[in-house]
């Protein structure tokens, strides 16, 4: 049983290929969605130059004023790195690899209570692979070019407050509250978590633009993050983490930042960055308590610069802040998003891009800022649609910023319906196994007993459709798996399955009396299963059937299990073999079980003879 | 700055920094309690247990047995447990594991005065009950059985009497036993921990949980159990009144306390392995049972600290082995035969890497075999007694199949 008992690997081809064909196949229609709303932007510009030309077109030039400047750049900040965001979400490995290497790390440390939560969006996201990975790309594009194409008024407004809300979502369920509920949480490694700055940057996008009237907002920003960043300077100073050591010595294990580092050099990258990652991580070996030092002391100069609230020092801490944030980007955390599974660039680059906005909106001010306004009418307002053929700049603006939310439905759609099924995709036992093999041949006839020393032989299971698997009773891997499958199987049947048998047969030559059939059935819970047989019988007839239906069965020496194929057949109504199937289980994870099972269903079920 | 403004960001800022130094000490009691490596402690109260080890060796009338774990011990999925047998017309060993079961978990084995010999698969990864191999030919044919629930992991998991009776305790949380009359296959439930717990028996020694069966040397069956009441072993034997407490007088009396390590029936021959504490001084102490019902107690063998055991068995006599790792060496003490008083001999320290030590013969055919384990070779080293010298006299390699449990 070759590759019994190992997990998908992350590139597997069937979930890559997959992968691309659902995001190609969605390109298609975004490419739809572009070419509609082309059509609907040249019917708007044909109205509107007719308007123009009869001279109905009551329209003056807005009295709105500039977008404020921390706004803007907020907007087009986010906008941008939700864009790139998207995109990573792409990488091949991401069906696979993202709960198992991204989302379960992260939460490895926190309490239960986190653990479950983030284990729930797990099991959404391992159950339908495809579907999850190809939903994240599409809203996190959808909302970056939201924010991108929608500058002021409502619609980014809208924007900031999706934003905000798509980021707790991934604040919680993917970086399991950042890991702030872990030990050793530290700065350095990403606390409070990326997803929330993400957070703070929508909030502050959907804030009213009056908020930008003043230095305000930008004074409590700047004071916030001080107030963070000192902070963060006792954390990092607290004894007893780790973090004032370098290499291992003394019967004490290495330090914290220092077994952080190697890790990262493990990621796969380019040959430079594991160069400078490995210098640091032997510079740190040497000299962990001056490093953390400087941390402790750079973060806590930092923190009051900022909250001093005194614009030379806060420009100067900025300057500081940014080429510190960029040292530890890259020497700690390797840039973020390398590696195949990298979902986003950190929480440097976002936490360097807040402070940014928040200097702007102290000190950047046009003072007095109006509010966006629609078309001046100067009886009534407009109507929307009297906007959309009035003003060309805002019913751009308004198509475009549909076209990305209906790109971001694109996934959010897809995303909805796959967390209220509880079974797995098929695609997942179709990368274990490969695909079923359709086939069209009389099933080798058997005699056996079974688990209650009965007769049974393949005639006597005429009229229903039989699922023949080969099982060995005294097995400690994969048999008990297999079993399990069988059972789901038999409950997404449901009462349909009163037209199945489901059929083991016993592939062990030396252990397989019927005391031990009916061991194994108490020990997997299929004893009150009524369309259950465990088949067994003499040496001779056992070999023959195994034979006769292609199952290698051999002896291991040295305390090894019994080597056997892992097979089923799908025997129709009429004792016809339709489909053979590897039934190997691979991880035997839930959502491999499931998606087997879910397999197996789809292929009985249209045999299944109607009453 | 308005006053109120400066006021209102310095509370912010206390309040950030009382939080931070709250989750730091919160972050960092967490770390401290996870990091520090405490010193185990017995949860009855007893001596540090040794922990007792399966590899083991045993004599009965078709050969000497030992049972080793090979392979990539450390991985559980590529750890195969071997047994192999020294018969009586051979100088030479051979692997005999029963086939058709994955052993990962562990082989527990034992025999009878009249040959018989039942082997355990402690059950491992998905298996939810033990199958059971048995043969009366020295390993050369094996028949099959199973226990209907989970081995415990221990070496004593298993009797076998001479009247074909069988024991097997259970690996519940507590242990129950189960008892057959002969048919490895057909098992009904002997004894509750529970129902030992709260006999007269059971509360004379604060019994906490079951840890071996035995039979003794008329064939009565023996359970023996961890206690927490200091200088009690908790040796059980059933008679026509219940189970009753063995009495052991122990050296140092109520002032030690006791822990079972082994209770053995192998080959028909039964003994007791003892682990004493006494004012933080822990030792070993061989106990075997009389004709008339009383034990006989060898005298201590004390420990230093840090020592771990990682073999123990029986002779032909009934006499104990331990196979003791001390540092970085080994170390090798047997008992000399069963009977009060019994002093402790130390034989030359077996090769680094030895698994366990065998014993068999008598007289001048007497011979001490260290069956050295690297990965999947097995070599046997005998001990020269005149030089008290192990030369290397055998290399088995066992084919094993990396992978092949998952």
């Amino acid at each position: 049983m070759p590759g019994m008992g190992k997990p998908l690997e992350l590139t597997n081809p069937t979930i890559a290929l997959a992968f691309q064909s659902a995001l190609l196949r969605q390109s298609l229609y975004v490419v739809v969605v572009l070419v509609m709303l082309a059509v609907a932007w040249n019917v708007l510009r044909a109205t509107q130059r007719a308007r123009s030309a009869r001279g109905t077109d009551r329209a003056t030039a807005t009295a709105g004023g500039q977008e404020p400047s921390a706004r803007r750049f907020l907007r087009v900040a986010f906008g941008l790195l939700w864009v790139l965001d998207g995109v990573l979400q792409a990488q091949v490995a991401m069906p696979l690899g993202l709960p198992t290497q991204v989302i379960q790390p992260a939460a490895a440390a926190s309490p239960g209570w986190v653990q479950h939560l983030v284990n729930a969006g797990v099991t959404i996201w391992s159950n339908h692979p495809i579907t999850a990975a190809a939903a994240t790309v599409w809203i996190q594009v959808g909302i970056g070019v939201w924010l991108l194409v929608a500058p002021r008024g409502g619609w980014s407004r809208g924007a900031g407050l999706v934003t905000a809300g798509w980021g707790v979502l991934v604040w919680i369920f993917g970086e399991a509250f950042g890991g702030i509920f872990a030990p050793g949480v530290s700065w350095m490694f990403g606390a409070p978590g990326a997803a929330l700055l993400y957070v703070v940057a929508g909030l502050a996008v959907a804030a009213p633009e009056r908020s930008y009237s003043t230095a305000r907002l930008g004074r409590w920003a700047l004071a916030a993050c001080g107030t963070f960043f000192v902070g963060m300077a006792a954390l990092q100073a607290w004894p007893g983490r780790g973090f004032w050591q370098g290499a291992a010595s003394g019967g004490h294990p290495g330090g914290t930042l220092l077994t952080m580092v190697r890790s990262m050099e493990a990621t796969r990258q380019p040959h430079v960055l594991v160069s400078l990652l490995s210098s640091f991580a032997s510079f740190d070996s040497g000299h962990g308590v001056a490093v953390n030092l400087v941390v402790v002391l750079l973060l806590a100069a930092v923190g009051a610069g900022l909250a001093s609230g005194r614009r030379p020092v806060v420009r100067a801490t900025l300057a500081v802040a940014v080429l510190y944030f960029l040292a530890d980007w890259i020497f700690v955390e390797d840039l973020g998003f390398l590696g195949g599974v990298g979902t986003d660039p950190n929480s440097m680059v976002p936490l360097a891009l807040l402070l940014v906005g928040g200097y702007l909106a102290s000190y950047s001010l046009p003072l007095h800022v109006e509010e966006v306004s629609p078309v001046v009418v100067p009886i009534r307002a407009a109507s929307l649609r009297e906007r959309l053929v009035a003003r060309p700049a805002y019913a751009f603006r308004v198509l475009a910023a549909l076209g990305a939310i209906g790109v971001a439905l694109l996934g959010a759609g897809p995303m909805a319906a796959a967390s209220v099924n509880s079974t797995a995709s098929p695609i997942l036992a179709e990368a274990t196994d490969g695909t079923p093999n359709a086939t069209d041949f009389p099933a080798p006839a058997f005699h056996l007993v079974d688990q209650y020393d009965r007769p049974v032989s393949l005639a006597s299971l005429r009229g229903k459709v039989a699922v023949v698997t080969f099982l060995d009773p005294v097995c400690t891997s994969d048999c008990p798996v297999i079993a399990q499958e069988l059972r789901e199987a038999d409950q997404m049947l449901g009462a349909a399955g009163r037209g199945v048998e489901l059929v083991a047969i016993v592939a062990n030559p030396l252990y397989r009396s019927v005391a031990f059939t009916q061991a194994f059935d108490r020990a997997e819970g299929l004893t009150h299963l009524g369309n259950w047989l465990y088949l067994t019988g003499s040496l001779s007839s056992l070999e023959r059937t195994w034979n006769q239906y292609g199952i290698q069965v051999a002896v291991e020496p040295g305390g090894s299990m019994i080597a056997h194929s892992d097979l089923a057949y799908v025997i129709d109504a009429s004792g016809m073999t339709r489909y053979a199937l590897d039934s190997s289980p691979g991880a035997g994870s839930a959502a491999t079980r499931s998606s087997f099972a879910g397999l197996l269903t789809s292929l009985v079920r249209p045999l299944i003879p109607r009453a | 700055m308005t006053r109120v403004a400066h006021r209102a960001r310095l509370a912010l800022t206390v309040g950030a920094l009382g939080a931070t130094v709250l989750l730091g000490a919160g972050g960092t009691a967490h770390l401290r309690a996870g990091d520090v490596l405490l010193p185990a402690r017995s949860s009855i109260g007893g001596p540090v247990p040794l922990g007792v080890p399966l590899a083991t060796s045993f004599s009965s009338p078709d050969g000497t047995w030992a049972d080793v774990a090979m392979g990539r011990v450390g991985q559980l999925v590529n750890t195969f447990w071997q047994t192999f047998v020294l018969r009586p017309s051979s100088s030479r060993w051979t692997l005999v594991t029963p086939p058709g079961v994955a052993d990962n978990g562990g082989l527990v084995s034992t025999s009878s005065r009249t040959g018989r010999v039942l082997a355990g698969f402690v059950a491992s990864q998905l298996l939810g009950y033990s199958p059971l191999a048995e043969t009366a030919d020295a390993g050369r044919a094996w028949s099959a059985g199973l226990v209907p629930a989970r081995l415990a992991t221990t070496p004593d998991a298993l009797a076998v009497s001479g009247h074909g009776g069988m024991l097997a305790l259970l690996g519940a949380r507590d242990g129950s036993v189960l008892a057959s009359s002969g048919n490895p296959s057909d098992w009904h439930t002997s004894l509750r921990a529970g129902a030992l717990r709260a006999s007269p028996a059971g509360r004379s020694c604060g019994l906490q949980r079951l840890v071996a069966v035995a039979y003794g040397p008329r064939g009565t069956p023996l359970v023996g159990a961890s206690c927490t009441k200091g200088g009690r072993v908790g040796i059980f034997t059933h008679t026509s009144t219940g189970w009753n407490l063995v009495p052991l007088h122990l050296p140092g009396g109520a002032s030690s306390s006791a822990g079972l390590l082994r209770l053995s029936s192998s080959g028909g021959r039964t003994s007791a392995l003892v682990e004493l504490d006494r004012a933080r001084q822990v030792s070993l102490v061989g106990a075997w049972p009389g004709t008339s019902g009383t034990w006989s107690v060898s005298t201590s063998l004390p420990l230093g600290s840090g020592v771990r055991l990682v073999a123990s068995g029986t002779l032909g006599s009934g006499a104990l082995f331990v196979l003791l790792a001390e540092g970085p060496g080994l170390r090798l003490e047997t008992t000399g035969p069963p009977g009060a008083g019994a002093t402790w001999q130390e034989l030359p320290a077996p090769p680094a890497s030895t698994a366990t030590v065998a014993f068999s013969g008598t007289g001048r055919s007497a011979r001490v075999d260290a069956l050295v384990v690297h990965g999947s070779t097995l070599t046997d080293d005998a001990l020269r007694l005149r030089s008290r010298r192990w030369v290397r006299s055998q290399t088995i390699k066992v084919p094993i199949t990396y992978g092949s449990s998952g």
